[in-house]
């Protein structure tokens, strides 16, 4: 066994993260008092813990309660839209499923815990079809819209529970909300009559919500309340370090976001999302921006008060690879600004890198050797 | 460390030597000679007394300063040689099993020897002239040579080297039947070299570099010992599924575990990556899973090993973190376990459990026909980095 030193000593204390180099340990809070200029650098448990409880809260469990939010006002737009179907229901509904769609793209990156807690069936497919082998199911929802207009099926809450991950979340919706079964035209005059025309298509469209419902307050409680049964909230585990599968949770949110950002780019994401509920204010681009919004925000924080992942590495030497990183969400935010799905994606590329090397390395964190260098 | 990209002899030799010019040559370095008793085996650590019972050993480190062979005996704190190299596979001598050898990982220039009742101890010997190592190797069944898989860097012909497993010189040069070639293991027959041949033409100077992904060809060939004849030969119905590790059963049932170069192919398609090989049979039997399970695998499985008594195959995957095991009776699917990082897997030498090791130091152990696992069993050691692969002897007093 190594000579125990004190960091070494808070690092076991602290179970989120591996050994950290002196450097980054020697920081200070702001939220101990005082402004950031005139604190001194001290070392203690409370401030490591701190900064990673702020950012779990600040990014994570928020994005996570943000996205339950959101999908439980879809639902109230899908409600009182489907209670009287007119123009400006249908209006609001589309834009709140647009604003749904960007949270999602904000919570994405974070796929692990109660988003991802099955290797088989995962809750995250069952919200986005589309994540986990970029494919797209458009056809297969436009069928299954078809049948069930149709059908008898009674359209209840066992019912879409039973579908499977390609039938149903987020693309479901968007496939019934922008535009018609019939002739798939998404002008909203023809979606409206359509609605109008086949109360049925409200049931599919409520029983669709509903499905949503329950992943992403199944989602939300996992962070909040508790996780598989445990009695103890995701959120308690992960700052406690105590994750099923034996990684760290600093681990398990670099590799998480990394997984994110190459599937971005693999998978073209940009060309391949939210195409039929484009309008001039949202189309997938919006997305992207939400996505790297929330990516950025993990490494900045998101208020002064808060110790970033970006300090860390700048109090640890390794401003470089700061800068390097900042570099490359700039190129991407460029890249969305000039909508150049080659010069994003290779952006997001780079930003994998960081995510692999630059951002673990920094933070002296190990992401596994048969991982990230295997045979 | 980086290895240096040049074979460490005279660079006229190389692997077409002649059977004479082979046997007068001695693979065993000075170097090897001088380092008994001094340098790399004079580090080891925690020198186990203990030299009766159960021994897991695997190739560890994290950084060069670490690079290692090491064991834990009976589950208790663990012995380090240091190596200098990065290792990958090992093999333990039939008849002597606590003499155990380590190759160095792909592009590899060197193999450590280790007897383990004597740590600080240690050989090591050079990769063919010519060649170098691929990481993985295994030894005759009455213990008398020890079988390397090496390329000749010229022409990227994967070879199998036959060594004298005493004094570890290069007594003959087979053709592997393939190119790149990786892991290898002796059939129960003892006439037999199975051997996977990834597909992948790599060249030192380019490191890990693949050369060859368009017209890569991964084979499962078998090859006479004696005679070096390649007997059979057998591909996949995936061209970019290149075989790299794989596993014998007592009745000669094969398990290989392949790595997809995704990359190289047209469709984005789950594509098994585990397949057996059974006795009398002329072509490869994939092994299926519901889709989102394969595509936990990202492509990419590291260790495969059987267990005898229960029948069940594991194949490992660190880019998945996860282990799947399926039973090479009936072809399916048993069971699965989420371990960061998992790349080493071994059976216990009761057979009772598979033993499981990470990177983070972390050892875990599956009940080998429930596949439960048994949490009070877990170990970690902070200071160990488990690398690719887990081996188990045992040994008598």
């Amino acid at each position: 066994m190594r000579e125990d030193t004190p960091t070494r000593a808070l690092q076991r204390r602290s179970g989120w993260q591996q050994p950290v180099s002196i450097g980054i340990l020697a920081l200070t809070l702001a939220a101990c008092g005082g402004t950031r200029e005139n604190d001194q650098a001290t070392l203690s448990q409370g401030s490591l813990d701190l900064a990673f409880e702020q950012l779990t809260d600040a990014t994570l469990v928020a994005d996570a309660t943000r996205m339950a939010t959101e999908t439980e006002t879809l639902n109230r737009h899908i409600n009182s839209f489907c209670a009287s179907p007119d123009a400006a229901g249908l209006t609001q509904a589309q834009g709140q499923w647009q604003i749904l769609a960007s949270a999602w793209q904000q919570l994405l990156p974070y796929n692990f815990g109660p988003l991802n807690d099955d290797l088989v069936f995962p809750t995250f497919q069952n919200i986005d079809s589309y994540r986990p082998r970029g494919r797209d199911y458009t056809e297969t929802v436009r069928t299954e819209i078809d049948d069930l207009l149709v059908s008898d099926d009674v359209l209840s809450a066992d019912y879409f529970a039973s579908r499977n991950f390609n039938r149903v979340g987020l693309l479901a919706l968007e496939v019934a909300l922008f535009e018609t079964a019939a002739e798939q035209d998404t002008d909203a005059t023809a979606v409206l009559n359509e609605f109008v025309a086949q109360t049925r298509k409200c049931e599919l469209l409520t029983g669709l919500g509903g499905a949503l419902e329950r992943q992403t307050d199944k989602v939300r409680d996992g962070w909040t309340v508790t996780y598989k049964d445990t009695g103890k909230s995701y959120r308690t585990q992960f700052l406690s370090g105590e994750l099923d599968d034996g990684s760290t949770s600093l681990v398990a949110l670099l590799t998480s976001v990394q997984s994110y950002l190459d599937y971005l780019q693999q998978r073209d994401v940009v060309s391949n999302v939210a195409r039929i509920s484009a309008s001039d204010s949202f189309d997938s681009w919006t997305l992207m921006t939400a996505a790297i919004n929330s990516i950025s925000d993990l490494l900045e924080g998101t208020t002064d008060e808060q110790v970033s992942l970006f300090e860390l590495m700048i109090s640890g030497g390794n401003a470089t690879a700061v800068e390097t990183v900042r570099a490359n969400l700039q190129q991407a935010r460029d890249a969305i600004a000039n909508r150049d799905a080659t010069s994003f994606n290779a952006s997001a590329a780079a930003l994998d890198g960081n995510f692999k090397r630059d951002i673990p390395d920094s933070l002296d964190v190990s992401l596994g050797i048969n991982f990230s260098d295997g045979d | 460390m980086k290895q240096d990209s040049t074979p460490r002899l005279a660079p006229h030799l190389n692997c077409r030597l002649n059977r004479r010019q082979l046997l007068q040559l001695s693979g065993v370095s000075a170097l090897g000679l001088a380092t008994l008793g001094s340098g790399l085996g004079a580090a080891a650590r925690h020198s186990n007394q203990h030299s009766n019972g159960e021994i897991w050993f695997s190739a560890q480190g994290n950084k060069a300063s670490e690079y290692s062979l090491s064991w834990l005996t009976n589950g208790a704190e663990p012995t380090t040689v240091l190596s200098g190299f990065r290792g990958h596979g090992a093999a333990s001598d039939p008849v002597n099993p606590h003499r155990l050898v380590m190759f160095a990982r792909r592009p590899g220039w060197q193999g450590l020897v280790v007897d383990v009742t004597t740590p600080d101890r240690v050989q090591t010997f050079d990769a063919a002239p010519g060649c170098f190592m691929h990481g993985h190797g295994c030894f005759s069944a009455d213990g008398q040579w020890l079988f390397s898989t090496e390329s000749d860097i010229d022409s990227g012909i994967g070879k199998i080297v036959v060594r004298n497993s005493r004094t570890f010189a290069v007594e003959q040069l087979f053709d592997s039947g393939g190119i790149g070639p990786h892991d290898m293991a002796l059939m129960p027959d003892g006439r037999h070299l199975v051997v996977a041949n990834g597909g992948l033409l790599t060249h030192p100077k380019s490191g890990r570099k693949v050369l060859n992904l368009s017209s890569m060809r991964s084979t499962l060939s078998y090859v006479n010992v004696a005679s070096g004849q390649l007997v059979e030969e057998l591909t996949l119905p995936y061209d970019k599924a290149s075989i790299r590790h794989l596993d014998v059963a007592p009745d000669g049932t094969v398990a290989i575990a392949t790595q997809l170069q995704r990359a190289a192919m047209k469709h984005e398609e789950a594509v098994p990556l585990a397949a057996l090989h059974r006795p009398g049979s002329h072509e490869l039997t994939p092994l299926s899973s519901p889709e989102p399970l394969l595509a936990q695998f990202n492509d990419y499985m590291g260790s495969v090993r059987i267990n005898p008594h229960t029948g069940l195959a594991g194949f490992t995957s660190p880019r998945g973190n996860l282990v799947g095991f399926w039973d090479i009776h009936t072809a399916e699917l048993a069971g699965y376990h989420p371990f960061f990082d998992v790349c080493g897997l071994t059976v216990s030498a009761d057979q009772q459990h598979f033993v499981l090791s990470n990177s983070a130091g972390e050892i875990r152990q599956l009940n080998a026909r429930t596949l439960q696992e048994q949490p009070h069993l877990r170990q970690r050691f902070d200071d160990m980095h488990w690398d690719n692969h887990l081996f188990t002897i045992s040994l008598m007093s």
